[in-house]
């Protein structure tokens, strides 16, 4: 009985909960913003700042923009990493230990709808119509152990409450990743792939360059990546991609 | 009656096991692990670290009251007296350890006075004085002979992650970047002259392209010619890492405060104090985990030095500022993310 009573105590001690979010409420936005990496931890979406900090998501209202006003603040026990909005309603969290789905349907209240969990790692996730991306990548920083998972993971999100895992692909510790039309790019140890996703069911491998790159912004043209070295400005074509300047770090 | 002591026994050893536990997950440079280094294999749960920081603080102090009690009670017996005695008695003594440490630390050093122990040990008390007065009595022995090695107990386990600057140890002086500096005005450098040192996340918006120099500020570059972009601008901003852009609004951090610059102003050459906006300690600043050395650590008071930055906790220095670095034996400064 009084053992009991103590496991209980500790029991409670140690959950963490979820806590609920706030309201906002603001007028649609319009949509004057521009791109980020698959690493971001700020966005954008519907005229509110939402930033992701280790424990912490925090939105912020942009009615008055050069004044945000936090509005809302909610806690998870995962660490957080990457942010990520499709569209207009929807918002990937990535953690180290799965991806949340959150809805943003409602302005300004943020509603977790899946998580995803997987093996413990560092993820960044994109997501492009029904389905969506996910790497995961070991060792430093990511996670305590090197458990040797570096994969590319594709899910189907139709039924966006029960994602289903399509498939997974090992990949020498993948990164940052981004999508320009029917090609997604996924920063890795030796460079860069190319898949062809325009059948998500089946993706299909295209090309693999040497062009060094820890994330990267796929969507526009030229596409950038970044790495130790600088920032690569490159271009894609039917030849595949073409780095056509570098930002050098230092200079 | 036997059984009540072994139950007694057993809660106190469980409850070493958590606190030892928990210190490994938490305190892993604690001299403990410097002297049994197998330890620190048991050190796995970074999901922990999603703890609220009131348990992460408190549970040592909460876990040392009820530990010591269980083993008194294990050891001397709990009659109606000593139901009371035991808890009151580890309460007086961990307040007493608890407030040597208040101040500049100069009775124990390593130690921080926090109010969230106090808190803890009331609790402690609370439930340990509950669980001896539902629970039955048992047999007692004389305690004095017991006294002696049970302050012993009580003394070495409460050592907690105290430790101070002295063998194996090798404390540094820290590099504060004041709240002054840190809010100081923003002025944005135009042309080439600042180079790119510490490339960190993008931010493409039209032909514009937007590179964040970890922890030093924004470079701006005209794309528009993928063959020779051009900075138009760099921007100064103490911490910054992230970014985001509406309309013609940049968002990004400066360490704790959020920052809203109007890139029409700094575009046109109209920049001035009203072109941005500062949202001060929003967030938490970064760890210095990520940057220290192994068996080093930073002083974050006068007189004191980091052990373990609780995982949101500000690296702050006496109120003065943030401490973004240190400076190493050979003199050298080493910043958080190299910046200059």
């Amino acid at each position: 009985m009084r053992h009991l009573s103590y496991k209980t105590l500790m029991a409670s001690l140690l959950m963490v909960v979820i806590q609920g979010c706030y309201q906002g409420n603001d007028t649609p936005a319009n949509s004057g913003t521009g791109i980020g990496g698959s690493t971001a931890r700020f966005t954008i979406q519907k005229n509110h700042l939402i930033t992701i900090e280790n424990h912490q998501v925090k939105v912020f209202s942009l009615s008055q923009p050069m004044t945000p006003v936090h509005i809302a603040a909610f806690d998870t026990r995962i660490t957080m990493e990457t942010i990520f909005p499709q569209g207009e309603e929807r918002i990937f969290i990535g953690t180290n230990d799965g991806t949340i789905i959150m809805d943003h349907s409602e302005t300004g209240i943020l509603q977790e709808v899946a998580f995803v969990s997987h093996f413990r790692s560092c993820d960044p996730v994109v997501a492009q119509g029904n389905y969506m991306y996910v790497t995961l990548r070991d060792g430093n920083g990511c996670g305590v152990f090197t458990n040797n998972v570096n994969q590319l993971m594709v899910f189907d999100i139709t039924d966006v409450q029960h994602p289903e895992l399509v498939t997974q692909i090992n990949i020498n510790r993948p990164y940052g990743l981004g999508i320009q039309d029917s090609n997604l790019f996924v920063c890795y140890a030796n460079g860069v792939q190319q898949y062809d996703i325009s059948d998500p069911q089946s993706i299909e491998k295209v090309a693999d360059y040497s062009t060094e790159c820890d994330d990267l912004i796929a969507a526009t043209s030229p596409m950038i990546f970044t790495s130790k070295e600088g920032i690569h400005l490159v271009s894609l074509s039917d030849n595949g991609l073409t780095e056509q300047a570098i930002i050098r770090a230092g200079d | 009656m036997l059984s009540n002591r072994i139950t007694h026994l057993l809660l106190a050893g469980f409850l070493l096991l958590v606190g030892l536990l928990f210190y490994i997950q938490f305190r892993p440079t604690h001299i403990l692990f410097e002297i049994l280094p197998w330890l620190q294999t048991l050190h796995w749960a970074t999901w922990l670290n999603g703890l609220p920081i009131s348990v992460i603080h408190g549970l040592p102090s909460f876990l040392h009251i009820c530990f010591m009690s269980f083993l008194s009670a294990a050891l001397i017996g709990v009659n109606k007296r000593l139901a009371t005695v035991i808890p009151l008695a580890w309460l007086g003594f961990d307040l007493l350890l608890e407030w040597g440490q208040k101040g500049s630390g100069n009775l124990m050093q390593a130690g921080v006075f926090d109010v969230l122990d106090v808190f803890a040990l009331l609790l402690g008390c609370a439930v340990m004085l509950l669980i001896f007065h539902l629970g039955g009595s048992s047999r007692t022995v004389p305690k004095s002979l017991l006294v002696a090695p049970l302050l012993a107990i009580g003394l070495t386990t409460s050592l907690g992650s105290a430790i101070t600057c002295n063998d194996g140890y090798e404390c540094v002086t820290p590099v504060v970047l004041t709240f002054e500096e840190l809010r100081s005005e923003i002025q944005p450098v135009y042309g080439n002259t600042s180079p790119l040192v510490r490339p960190g996340k993008i931010y493409a918006h039209g032909q514009t392209l937007y590179v964040v120099d970890q922890y030093r500020g924004i470079h701006i570059f005209d794309q528009s010619d993928a063959q020779n972009p051009s900075r138009i601008a760099y921007l100064p901003i103490f911490g910054a890492l992230e970014i985001s852009i509406q309309d013609s609004l940049l968002y990004t951090n400066s360490f704790s405060d959020l920052v809203v610059i109007n890139l029409s102003h700094v575009l046109d050459g109209s920049f001035n104090t009203n072109s941005y906006s500062r949202n001060e300690d929003v967030f938490a600043l970064p760890s210095t985990y990520e940057f220290v050395p192994d068996n080093t650590y930073v002083t974050s008071k006068k007189n004191q030095f980091f052990l373990d930055i609780p995982f949101s906790q500000r690296p702050e220095y006496e109120g003065e500022g943030i401490v973004i670095g240190f400076i190493n034996k050979q003199g050298e400064e080493v910043l958080f993310g190299e910046f200059e």
